[in-house]
């Protein structure tokens, strides 16, 4: 085995490498590692230690790679592959000898010219990766091409696993109502039970949906967080800064097209997860141009979701930058697989100053903000389907103030603040995503006390939280507490009939504890 | 507790469902062995069948349950005689409880019906997949049907129907065997065994009861997932002869 070690210079003996980085050599390939010295300059010059081994063709014979894997005191790898058919199975199986999660494990495949911006992309993915619990894996026994016969059970066909989300329950907000997940999985494998949502893991397509809707980030997918993708964007744009404005493409795992050694790679489960967040905010992380190379599933022009949210990014780019700007996000398919796509030439921020926010709670409305502020826009609003803010509109005449709508906003955008004897509905547009469940569990929804319009709003997005409506509200006479806001008991009062006006002035005064008739 | 994994049919690549299950059988029956009472003759037996099941690490390693395994495998390796009145004090002040702190129970009923509202109707369901396959716990062991010892030894024996299968090239037994074991991993271990695991973890991480009561967890959720593609591949091929 060949295999040569190059220690970070003044690096403490006892503090352990926390990312290894291996390079296949390719088969009788020099033992040089063949990195440029810049490019090691840099890797070594990330925050925190790198420790870089070249093995001699360990793509094909991964047992090459488990004395490397063993020897290491590091938790994270990359693994910089020379061919595409590196045997996963078996460096999984090497991975789990050393201690190493397979999860954790990035195998990269740089282009000539990219190995520097590709090297820290994994690099920064590999760390932000935070492990995997036994709930995160679903077995799957490989498919042979050959036919199976009944003799042939007595060899175990390879294993597999499938990456199966779970749910951090500190931070999901099932309990407050919040059902973004059940409602975005699209092979209906997310249930929730009121307090808790629960993954059939049979129905589980690894997709990624949930990951890319939950406000709170609280869906764990090992392998492809939200922090782990965000992390290898970032470090992906700031690798590649230099006089070259970025490509960046989000690919399908498990898509077999071939782009073009522009692009910057970077795997989703599926390109169908992405939400407008992402796609926006890379470019205003400082990409020139975002592509989506998709899987056949999400290339399907009845995919209603990422084609919508295309739709939505195009036409805001239009708005900011004029017809040509919405060509700064594109659909690769295999036809468009080998072109040099046509660069826009922009390259409006420095991704140190901006770290990429690409998912969860108020990442849309930051990304759509920073976006109109590189294209000098201060004020816009279009209203689209697929817009990933909201706007909420209230009637206060026909608002009761119950106050149903605010606890039931998964996000926060609805909220109420007690001011005295007052309170107010309160709402920040930068935080809905026009779910619309506020709408849903309004009791006077038939009246049209609330409205909520898919729309994105510059000034309003701007001028932040807002109050929609006040009411006082009654305290009991007994004991203090809070009854209800007076629009409530008058709304009470109303549904009562001709018993309203001898008990609404009851109805007021005591709580449900200190009242008796 | 003892019964053999001949080294030489775990050494080739021939025969690996055999292997798999008689693998899985033991370790089954390790850590049912692990989360029982200690005494001097489990101390004493308990490495030697660890130190055998390590020799099938090749097969093990191919699974998502290796780390925890693994490190369940090492510590029992590792254990003597000198440590049975520490493990005697771990195991009664982490699942019997002391004056000052409450314990992590061993019964499924503990986490599944803390306020025993269901009046019994746990140990029920559990004495039922018992008795649908025909046996019951025995008293001698002095434990109820829901301690976890005797949820994963009845695992380890409905895994020694499936072995007997594989062996006798008895279809419809391997198939039995995979499905009763499915259903009662998720059913029963896997709802509570996670919660157990993190108690244990929490209260005395490294020693081995939160190894063996990982490996448990980890164990059991892979299972539930690798008997479901495994009774579809021999359902599959059954039809295609």
């Amino acid at each position: 085995m060949a295999q040569q070690t190059i220690a970070k210079p003044g690096l403490p003996e006892a503090k352990p490498p926390p990312v290894l980085v291996v390079l296949c050599g390719g088969p009788g390939q020099s033992q040089n590692t063949g990195l440029p010295p810049e490019i090691e300059s840099r890797l070594f010059g990330l925050d925190e230690a790198v420790e870089l081994v070249e093995v001699e063709d360990a793509c094909h014979r991964p047992k090459q790679m488990r004395e490397v894997l063993r020897g290491t005191r590091a938790e994270r790898v990359v693994i910089v592959a020379c061919s595409k058919d590196y045997p996963e199975i078996e460096l999984h199986t090497e991975a789990r000898k050393a201690g190493i999660d397979p999860l954790g494990l990035q195998v990269v495949r740089p282009a000539a010219g990219r190995v520097e911006a590709v090297l820290a992309g994994a690099v920064a993915r590999a760390r932000a990766f935070a492990g995997s619990k036994p709930e995160n894996l679903k077995t799957k026994l490989a498919a042979s091409s050959q036919k199976v016969s009944r003799r042939s059970f007595f060899t175990l066909p390879p294993l597999s696993y499938a990456v199966v989300p779970t749910f951090d329950v500190r931070r999901c907000v099932a309990y407050e109502g919040c059902r973004a997940c059940v409602a975005a999985c699209p092979s209906g494998a997310i249930a929730s039970d009121g307090d808790l949502v629960t993954v059939d893991r049979s129905l589980c397509q690894s997709c990624g949906t949930c990951v890319a809707v939950c406000p709170e980030r609280a869906v764990e997918l090992p392998g492809s967080s939200a922090d782990e993708i965000e992390a290898e964007v970032t470090a992906l744009l700031d690798a590649a800064s230099g006089t070259t404005p970025p490509l960046v493409a989000f690919t399908c795992a498990d898509a077999e097209l071939s782009i073009a050694a522009d692009w910057l790679k970077v795997a989703v489960p599926c390109i169908s997860m992405l939400p407008v967040a992402a796609i926006l905010g890379t470019l205003a992380a400082g990409a020139d141009t975002v592509g989506l190379a998709g899987c056949d599933r999400s290339r399907r022009s009845d995919n209603e979701g990422i084609h919508g949210r295309l739709g939505y990014c195009r036409e805001l780019l239009t708005i900011l930058g004029g017809p040509g700007a919405a060509a700064r996000v594109t659909l690769l398919g295999p036809a468009s697989s080998h072109e040099v796509v046509p660069r826009n030439g922009r390259r409006e921020s420095s991704p140190s100053e901006a770290q990429a926010h690409l998912f969860g709670k108020g990442a849309a409305a930051e990304t759509v903000t920073r976006l109109a502020g590189l294209y000098g826009a201060s004020a816009m609003t279009t209203d689209h389907e697929s817009s990933p803010t909201g706007m909420v509109a209230l009637d206060r005449e026909a608002c009761s103030g119950c106050w149903t709508c605010a606890g039931s906003c998964p996000t926060g955008a609805l909220k109420t603040e007690v001011d005295d004897d007052e309170v107010s509905l309160t709402f920040d547009p930068s935080l809905c995503t026009a779910c619309g469940e506020c709408a849903r569990t309004c009791p006077e929804a038939e009246t049209g006390a609330i409205r909520v319009t898919s729309r994105t709003d510059l000034a309003a997005i701007a001028r932040g939280r807002t109050t929609l409506h006040t009411e006082v509200e009654r305290n009991c006479e007994s004991c203090g507490a809070p009854v209800a806001s007076a629009g409530m008991i008058r709304r009470l009062g109303e549904l009562l009939g001709e018993d309203g006006p001898a008990l609404t002035p009851r109805l007021g005064r005591f709580c449900a504890t200190c009242r008796v008739f | 507790m003892t019964s053999s994994i001949s080294p030489d049919a775990l050494a080739g690549p021939v025969d690996d469902t055999v292997n798999l299950a008689h693998l899985r059988r033991e370790t089954y029956r390790l850590l049912a062995a692990a989360l029982l009472y200690p005494d001097e003759s489990s101390i004493e037996s308990m490495p030697v069948v660890a130190a055998r099941l390590r020799r099938s690490s090749h097969l093990a390693a191919k699974m998502a349950f290796f780390g925890p395994w693994e490190q369940f495998i090492a510590v029992t390796e590792s254990l003597g005689l000198a440590d049975l009145p520490a493990l005697e004090q771990t195991y009664l002040a982490l699942f019997v409880g002391t004056t000052v702190r409450r314990p992590v129970p061993l019964h499924e009923t503990s986490y599944l019906d803390p306020a025993a509202e269901l009046s019994g109707h746990v140990l029920a369901d559990i004495e039922g997949a018992y008795a649908a396959t025909g046996i019951a716990a025995s008293p001698s062991t002095g434990e109820m049907s829901d301690h976890a010892a005797v949820e994963l030894e009845f695992v380890s024996y409905l895994i020694g129907e499936e072995e007997s299968g594989w062996e006798a090239n008895e279809v419809s037994q391997v198939l039995r065997s995979v499905r009763i074991q499915r259903r009662f991993l998720h059913r029963h271990p896997c709802v509570w065994l996670p919660a157990l695991a993190r108690g244990v973890a929490s209260r005395n991480p490294g020693g081995l009861y939160a190894a063996a009561t990982s490996a448990a967890w980890a164990i059991a959720v892979h299972d539930v997932d690798f008997l479901s593609a495994l009774g579809d591949a021999v359902r599959a091929a059954n039809r295609e002869t």
